[in-house]
């Protein structure tokens, strides 16, 4: 064995993956098989670039995975490569005992697969590993597209022509340290499960979204939020290390401030497949929390009154936007945890929402419903007494027990437009968006605002500001008005939520989420062949 | 409580033995693919906190199962042993592979039982145990499909039946299920014409029944219908079945 310097202070990842690839080319053709490169630069982001180099060019000289170790030496990354030439190729897969028996087969179905908010429907082609050795049956198939609960509104667990990997098999709990609440799962768990594991020993997850069915994997290619994000932050603030399984670069464990791991937090699926991850939970106070309300005039007064609400738990809104008068009137909804003794919530069911057979036969969500609705709703919450005990289940998965709300949309579903607008114009968003539904009398069925905080990168949801939901249903007038509310987005600086909205267009998204660019490359960059898809990667030309 | 799950790596295996450990007992996980035991193994023992040992045996060769069963199991007293082991193959029919074939009855049959003579000597020695094995619908009359399936789980239930026979009055109780379909990745993809069943109902029924069902059971129970009707059918219409 011999040190080779390749180079030195190299910050570039492909400048340093193509010296990497001829050092090995030139050890592969003098007959070296063993050798010491010494590189000097970020070890994170040189370990990316040098799985790259290491494995294409595996592919290429159909060698065996040279096997890598890398390690530091005098502030420089040392990678020793072990190149031997072999018949046929394989990456690196997840650890199995049985290589000399014959794989377990790994059925797969035909199904149609629509996304949550009915806007995109695909004839899709399904398996769901449930064995470590189902990873090389995928190795060689492609393109990939991952599933986890199938919840995410806009169709990012979709794929056109993919295989889709049903992740859901994929559930255990691979370790549960319950004196420091370190869980590590595999990332088909749900939320759900985790809250049954986690709360009775004192812990909960702090960030997550409202619907207990979504799975652990989800929310980290999501990067999602849930009603206390600006507390909280995303769900990538509980992540500390992930496992991540891609076909040519076999399993790479990520841990908080690798690049991968940052690309792969908020990635949307499309950097692999996401095996198990370590999660940081957070100590249960009490098992009841006391939801306070408090009145908002109108949409122009939300951010004071969030801002007011923020050292609470969460601090959410719920306005009316089909009255005629003060539009967007209604509630802001904090929470602090109860005081008395713990006590757990007795009913733990909620209604299991299929994404596949979500709605009623039809849409009863026309405008005189939801003005209806909204007006029953806006009495209730109002005049309902300003503080009401909640069990933690309701707490924790505010939407476990709505599903009648979605099923009232019929089968084609609904419209979601999520923003974050800066909190210098968004009170001035607010009202414009309250002026834009009283002039069209648009069927605004939900109206939903929360505070944000945080820092965004790549195509994540994060950042300062407020952000705004609305819904509608999936019918013209519905349409009709999102394409306007992303007109006032982009007027007041907003940031679109891409997992919510099926709607957005690739110039929509190009003009207000300023990270797409680099996503795009440091995808290209980690996976030229682009295994993994989806119809709203497609889309959004991501 | 000490128990054993053989074939613990996926599906109804798996599903049991966390409904064992969910009560308490203490499990010996057996299977083939040692990385997927150790999967199993993380998580019955951070969700319920028991005393988990895994066995890597391989039931493609029966002797040994038995023997490496007969060794693992010499730590302690053995009070429940299941045995959902089983594979099957694709162009399972008379004019199929033969290696195939015989792949299939070794595992299914042969690894049945010499799992079970291991089991059921502890037992009779101790004086007391459970053993449960798992047959399926399949075998409840051959057809041209599933032909070698269906043929080791009927040697299953008669394999079953005599161990019950010959271990009354030990103090080792016998009972066998008769499975229906089930939502497993063998059923996965299929079109099948009655529903197939959630595999964690169907573990938490079993490991519920374990001190009092014995003999030949059914799991989903209506299927001992389903089961009836398909035996009474005349051969000229069963022949005729797509299922």
């Amino acid at each position: 064995m011999d040190m080779l310097p390749v180079a030195s202070n190299v910050a570039e990842p492909l400048t340093t993956a193509r010296r990497i690839d001829h050092l090995i080319q030139a050890w592969t053709a003098r007959g070296l098989h063993r050798r010491h490169a010494a590189v000097r630069g970020r070890p994170s982001l040189l370990s990316i670039s040098i799985r790259s180099a290491v494995t294409s060019r595996r592919r290429q000289a159909r060698c065996d995975e040279p096997s890598m170790a890398l390690s530091t030496l005098d502030g420089a990354l040392c990678v020793c490569c072990v190149v031997v030439p072999m018949p046929e190729s394989q990456p690196r897969l997840p650890a199995s005992g049985a290589s000399a028996s014959r794989p377990p087969p790994l059925p797969t179905a035909q199904m149609r697969l629509t996304s949550f908010d009915g806007s995109t429907s695909v004839e899709a082609s399904t398996c769901r590993p449930d064995r470590g050795r189902h990873w090389a049956a995928l190795a060689a198939r492609g393109p990939l597209t991952i599933r986890g609960g199938g919840y995410s509104y806009a169709p990012a667990s979709l794929g056109s022509e993919s295989l889709h990997i049903d992740m859901r098999a994929w559930r255990g709990v691979v370790d549960f340290d319950r004196t420091t609440g370190i869980l590590e799962v595999e990332a088909g768990m749900s939320l759900g499960e985790v809250h049954r594991l986690a709360s009775p020993a004192g812990w909960h997850l702090p960030s997550q979204p409202g619907y207990p069915e979504i799975t652990v994997g989800g929310c980290i290619a999501g990067d999602v939020h849930g009603k206390n994000q600006h507390l909280a932050g995303n769900f990538r603030h509980c992540v500390r290390a992930i496992d991540l399984w891609h076909p040519d670069h076999g399993v790479l464990h990520l841990t908080k401030g690798d690049d991968l791991f940052e690309l792969t937090s908020g990635g949307l699926g499309l950097t692999g497949v996401i095996l198990s991850a370590v999660l940081q939970l957070e100590r249960l106070v009490s098992h009841t929390v006391v939801v306070t309300t408090s009145p908002i005039e109108d949409a122009v007064s939300t951010p004071l009154a969030l801002r007011a609400g923020s050292a609470s738990l969460f601090s959410y809104t719920w306005q009316n936007f089909t009255c005629r008068s003060r539009v967007g009137r209604g509630v802001v909804y904090g929470a602090e945890y109860s005081q008395e003794a713990l006590c757990v919530q007795k009913d733990q069911r909620y209604t299991t929402l299929n994404p596949q057979k979500r709605g009623w036969p039809v849409n009863v969500m026309g405008y005189p419903t939801i003005a209806a609705l909204n007006a029953v709703y806006e009495l209730s919450q109002r005049f309902g007494g300003d503080r009401r005990p909640v069990g933690l289940l309701d707490f924790l998965f505010p939407a476990a027990r709505k599903a009648t709300y979605f099923k009232m949309f019929g089968r084609r579903g609904f419209h979601e437009a999520q923003a974050l607008i800066p909190h210098l114009h968004a009170a001035d968003y607010l009202g414009a968006l309250a002026e834009l539904a009283r002039a069209r009398r648009a069927p605004v069925a939900l109206a939903s605002c929360k505070l944000f905080s945080g820092a965004s990168k790549f195509v994540r949801f994060d950042g300062e500001g407020i952000v705004v939901a609305v819904n509608a249903p999936r019918d013209d007038r519905g349409a009709d008005f999102v394409a306007n509310v992303h007109r006032l987005m982009l007027e007041h600086h907003g940031r679109p939520n891409l997992l919510k909205d099926s709607l957005l267009a690739a110039d929509t998204v190009a003009a207000s989420v300023c990270g797409v660019d680099d996503f795009r490359a440091a995808l290209l960059d980690f996976d030229p062949a682009r295994r993994f898809r989806s119809v709203l990667a497609d889309r959004l030309g991501l | 409580m000490r128990s054993l799950v053989v074939g613990a790596t996926a599906g109804l295996g798996r599903s049991l033995a966390s409904h064992l450990a969910a009560r308490g007992s203490n499990v010996v996980l057996a299977g083939r693919d040692e990385a997927d035991l150790q999967r199993v193994a993380s998580d019955v023992r951070a969700r319920y906190g028991v005393s988990v040992e895994v066995v890597i045996a391989d039931a493609s060769v029966p002797i040994d199962l038995g023997t490496t069963l007969t060794r693992a199991l010499a730590g302690g007293p053995i009070d429940v042993a299941m045995l959902p082991l089983g594979i099957s193959i694709e162009g399972d029919s008379v004019d199929g592979d033969p290696k195939r074939a015989v792949e299939l009855v070794t595992v299914n049959l042969l690894g049945t039982i010499t799992a079970s003579m291991a089991v059921a000597n502890i037992m009779r020695t101790q004086g007391h145990g459970v053993i449960i094995g798992f047959s399926s619908i399949a075998a409840t009359r051959g057809r041209a499909r599933n032909a070698a399936y269906a043929a080791a789980k009927r040697g299953v239930e008669s394999w079953f039946e005599s161990l019950r026979s010959d271990l009354v009055g030990s103090g080792v109780g016998v009972a066998w299920y008769v499975l229906g379909y089930l939502a497993t990745n063998l059923s996965y993809g299929q079109h099948l014409p009655l529903p197939a069943a959630d595999v964690d109902r169907v573990a938490s029924r079993i490991v519920r029944q374990i001190g009092s069902a014995r003999g030949r059971q059914f799991a989903p129970s209506w299927w001992r219908i389903v089961a009836g009707l398909i035996r009474h059918l005349p051969f000229g219409v069963f022949r005729r079945l797509k299922t």
